[in-house]
């Protein structure tokens, strides 16, 4: 009856966008395949260390998490956030398409219920869903060339329709990437009825190691007025030797 | 003299009169019972939905109900509450804070309803303290202390003792948790709090949620739920606050008021049926008396007797089955409702009414109960009588010379 | 008032009644001229279906005649609406039937005063004359019985009573012995008989009993709804 606000957030913790990759070297004549190929793989590596910053602004607040994050392959993901002090050894496993949580304050490890996968992230814009699902536009999609009506003569456009019978909640998603570099300079994310529902815009293009890629991500959710999250990587290793142990529910509770 | 003949006229076919008069006597009961039934049931159930849980009046940040969200806050509440309870025909108040979170219980975890409160004014406004069926209520001191609903506790398998944390997110962005104790299991009658809210001090919630002095609604407990409005009224006049919404329980339990009104349009149906009944007897003995006294209204006629003056016999008659009626019927059905007022009768059946489920019905002994009945048997029996009556009224005084 | 004299207390001029069985029409009453004098005791007489009881309706203001004109007491009956026959017959005249017609759930003192209640009659007389009149007709013990206490005679003696108390100009009986044993029948006759005498009171009856017709002072025989003779003895 008193039916309060269920759908008020509720936080989980899980790192996400934890977008892994390389850089790649252009090519010149354009093969469609190979570009989407380049486009999945630019953040990916068989293993990465990263250390980054993400920003929320809401209408009602803002703050910056500054976190580290590890990876291993596709399944494996381990964030600490590190600064600000009140969240300082927050923590977050995930392993395939489990998730936890430790929270120091209470000393506890809290497996996050399906329920709440499609809860906020961190108070952020991003979903736990979002950063379990990684779904490539390479295997999971159909793309092809469009032309869209801008001045922009210097990006390609790519609209990306998921393959039937894959949970992805998208109706498309159209890219634009440069002509030169091939990166990723925005990509909007529309539902079944074409509505647009979320922009994600990429810049400062920086060279880690040998891969150059857009160090700074902005989450835009057109469904919610006054909110953006951005992620903007300080450090990130690609295809280094990370430690199995990293990726453990003893590791989680270390406040390392 | 004329109501003398009537009256001795009425008792010339006991038979037929007994008939009549219970057929008016049981109709009028049953209507009155029913009246009062649904009239103190809902009494009870009123008083269980606001007494014991939402207060008869509400103060919100505008569109809070409809769009709640954690920043719809009532800022210097507590200035406002001793405001309210300065107001004349004011009983108590309380403040409450509301947020959602996943809270965990050693294994198991769940989302649920974070409620916070004074535990000092909310004993008093509805009874708090009488909810709890395990372990204590909260210390009127914040001391990180919770209270679980029953259904919340059962799904978290918890207990009094254990240790339960919370997890959510607070007004500030950055992530609430903490560690409390829990220290009683609370049942409030309305199985969907009782499924998904736990209680913590106002204070408590406030530091976990970083809402410091805010409160999203108070509730005002009134003297007499008859001037709900007058309060409503009155207390938004002292607030003067554009940007807050002050509703009685009437509109903020708009759902639950609405099927109440449709469930007591439902009681006029049996009315009507009853009416029916009563109309039909009436009709019968009326007729069958008229029919019967053919000859005798012929020679009241041929003595000179003026027609509106056997019409008058022949209501005055009706008028004197329906007193009787409806004094046993007062009788009856005053000494059954106040015995059902009092001790309420166990239904055959489980019944749930917004949530929460009751088990027994209660009755009302009220002015309504008497005064809708007993109109309608008084009115239902004179329409059917007009015709019959006037029938009387018409009849020839030359059947008086005529043997049949 | 045509040519009815202050004396000619009812005045029948070419009265006829049709009344319709089932669509048939039966002419109960012919057209009958007859005029009846104060303090008159008359008898009308003649077979089962001579329409007896039909032209008492029709000079009495119970029924409506299908022809002709009937004055009672100098008023023209044919031209009163329904209240004012009403009032008419309760202030005129007393009915006695074949059938007592008491009615059964008042007192034999009810029964009696009921006309001089609808009168308006203070409560104190009515009182005073209704015991007067039981007295006289030998009824003084039964003013506080029901009816149906009573024998068929002492019915009909309060019948009489329920007819004179008032002391109407006309009293109208139609068969008032004709449930009853001749005896009884008998001494109700003498009764009205001296009731004709003593105070003037107008008697018409409808009858079979050869004693009414021996004791009447007129005889009217009807025949298929007419007259058939009319004689006056002395
Ligand atoms: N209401 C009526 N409808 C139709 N016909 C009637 C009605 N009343 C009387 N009659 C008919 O009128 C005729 C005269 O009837 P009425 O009763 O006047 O006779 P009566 O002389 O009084 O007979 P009785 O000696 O048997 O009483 C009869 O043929 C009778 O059948
Ligand atoms: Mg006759």
């Amino acid at each position: 009856m008193i039916n309060r606000f269920y759908s008020l957030l509720v936080t989980g913790l899980v790192l996400t966008v934890v977008l892994t990759g390389g850089a790649r070297a252009e090519s010149d004549s354009l093969d469609i395949n190979k570009l989407i190929k380049e486009v999945d793989d630019l953040y990916r590596s068989e293993a990465s260390y990263a250390e980054l910053e993400m920003e929320i602004v809401t209408p009602h607040w803002e703050r910056t998490l500054v976190m580290k994050s590890w990876t291993e392959g596709m399944d494996k993901t381990f964030i600490r956030i590190t600064s600000p002090l009140k969240e300082k050894g927050v923590a977050t496993l995930r392993i395939k398409n489990e998730m936890w949580n430790f929270l120091p304050k209470t000393n506890k490890v809290m497996k996050i219920p399906p329920s709440m996968m499609m809860s906020s992230w961190m108070g952020s814009d991003f979903t736990n869903d979002d950063l379990v699902k990684e779904f490539s536009l390479f295997e999971d999609y159909t793309y092809e060339l469009i032309k869209l009506d801008t001045p922009a003569t210097d990006l390609h456009f790519i609209n990306c329709i998921p393959r039937e019978d894959l949970p992805i909640v998208w109706g498309n998603i159209v890219i634009a990437v440069t002509k030169d570099k091939h990166l990723p300079v925005w990509q909007k994310y529309y539902d079944e009825k074409g509505n647009l529902m979320r922009v994600m815009t990429y810049a400062e293009v920086k060279k880690f190691g040998d891969r150059l890629i857009p160090a700074m991500m902005e989450m835009v959710p057109l469904s919610k007025e006054g909110h953006r999250t951005i992620i903007r990587y300080i450090d990130i290793a690609f295809d280094i030797e990370v430690d199995k142990e990293i990726f453990s529910l003893r590791n989680l509770r270390s406040m390392k | 003299m004329l109501f003398k003949f009537a009256f001795r006229n009425v008792f010339r076919q006991k038979r037929r009169t007994l008939l009549t008069v219970l057929t008016m006597f049981g109709g009028f009961t049953l209507a009155a019972l029913s009246i009062g039934i649904a009239d103190g049931s809902y009494a009870y159930i009123i008083n269980m939905f606001t007494r014991n849980q939402l207060g008869h009046i509400q103060v919100h940040k505008n569109d809070y109900l409809d769009r709640p969200s954690l920043y719809k806050t009532i800022d210097s509440y507590e200035t406002i509450g001793r405001g309210i309870i300065g107001l004349e025909g004011i009983e108590a108040w309380a403040p409450r804070l509301y947020s959602a979170g996943l809270v965990s219980v050693g294994e198991k975890s769940a989302t649920a309803q974070i409620i916070g409160i004074d535990p000092a004014l909310e004993n008093k406004a509805t009874r708090f303290d009488r909810k709890i069926v395990e372990g204590s209520g909260l210390s009127p001191e914040p001391a990180h202390e919770v209270v679980v609903g029953n259904g919340l506790a059962e799904v978290l398998r918890a207990k009094t003792g254990d240790e339960i944390v919370i997890v959510s997110q607070a007004a500030d962005g950055s992530i609430a948790n903490d560690l409390y104790d829990i220290v009683g299991i609370a049942a409030s009658g309305d199985d969907m709090t009782d499924r998904s809210a736990f209680y913590m001090h106002l204070a408590d919630a406030q530091e976990l949620l970083v809402l410091y002095g805010r409160v999203h609604e108070l509730i005002v407990i009134i003297d007499d739920v008859d001037y709900v409005f007058e309060k409503t009224a009155a207390i938004k006049e002292i607030l003067a606050d554009p940007t807050l919404t002050v509703e009685p329980w009437q509109e903020f339990a708009r759902s639950f008021y609405q099927a109440m009104q449709a469930d007591l349009r439902g009681n006029w149906i049996m009315l009507l049926i009853v009416n029916l009944i009563v109309a039909v007897g009436v009709l019968n003995t009326v007729l069958m008396t008229v029919l019967e006294r053919t000859r005798e209204y012929g020679v009241l006629r041929a003595m000179g007797t003026r027609p509106f003056m056997i019409f008058r016999l022949v209501i005055t008659e009706v008028l004197i089955m329906v007193v009787i009626s409806l004094i046993i019927g007062i009788l009856l059905s005053v000494a059954v409702n106040s015995v059902l007022a009092s001790s309420g009768i166990p239904m055959p059946f489980k019944f749930d009414y917004g949530g929460m489920t009751f088990t027994r019905w209660y009755s009302e002994v009220n002015a309504r109960s008497l005064y809708i009945p007993g109109i309608t048997v008084i009115v239902v029996a004179l329409f059917v009588s007009v015709f019959p009556a006037s029938r009387a009224a018409r009849i020839a005084p030359a059947s008086a010379m005529r043997m049949n | 008032m045509v040519d009815s004299s202050q004396n000619d207390v009812i005045v029948a001029k070419g009265v006829r009644k049709v009344y319709s069985d089932n669509g048939v029409p039966v002419e109960a009453v012919r057209g009958i001229d007859l005029t009846i004098s104060r303090g008159e005791f008359t008898a009308i007489v003649g077979p089962s279906g001579s329409g007896k009881t039909t032209f008492l309706n029709c000079i009495s203001g119970l029924d409506d005649v299908t022809d002709g004109d009937v004055w009672l007491g100098g008023r023209h009956l044919t031209h009163m609406s329904g209240r004012e026959l009403s009032d008419f017959r309760r202030d005129n005249i007393g009915f006695i039937f074949q059938a007592y017609n008491l009615i059964p759930v008042l007192t034999i003192e009810e029964n009696v005063e009921y006309v001089m209640l609808l009168q308006g009659v203070s409560s104190c007389k009515r009182h005073r004359r209704v015991t007067e009149i039981l007295e006289e007709l030998g009824l003084g013990g039964f003013a506080d019985r029901l009816p149906t206490r009573l024998s068929g005679g002492q019915r009909q003696r309060v019948a009489i009573a329920r007819a004179i108390v008032s002391q109407p100009a006309i009293i109208l009986a139609d068969e008032p012995t004709a449930n009853l044993d001749s005896q009884t029948g008998a001494d109700l006759l003498d009764l009205m008989r001296e009731l004709n005498e003593k105070r003037g009171m107008t008697f018409v009856f409808s009858t079979h009993d050869t004693m009414i017709m021996k004791r009447a002072k007129r005889l009217v025989v009807l025949k298929d709804g007419l007259i058939a003779s009319d004689e006056t003895r002395k």
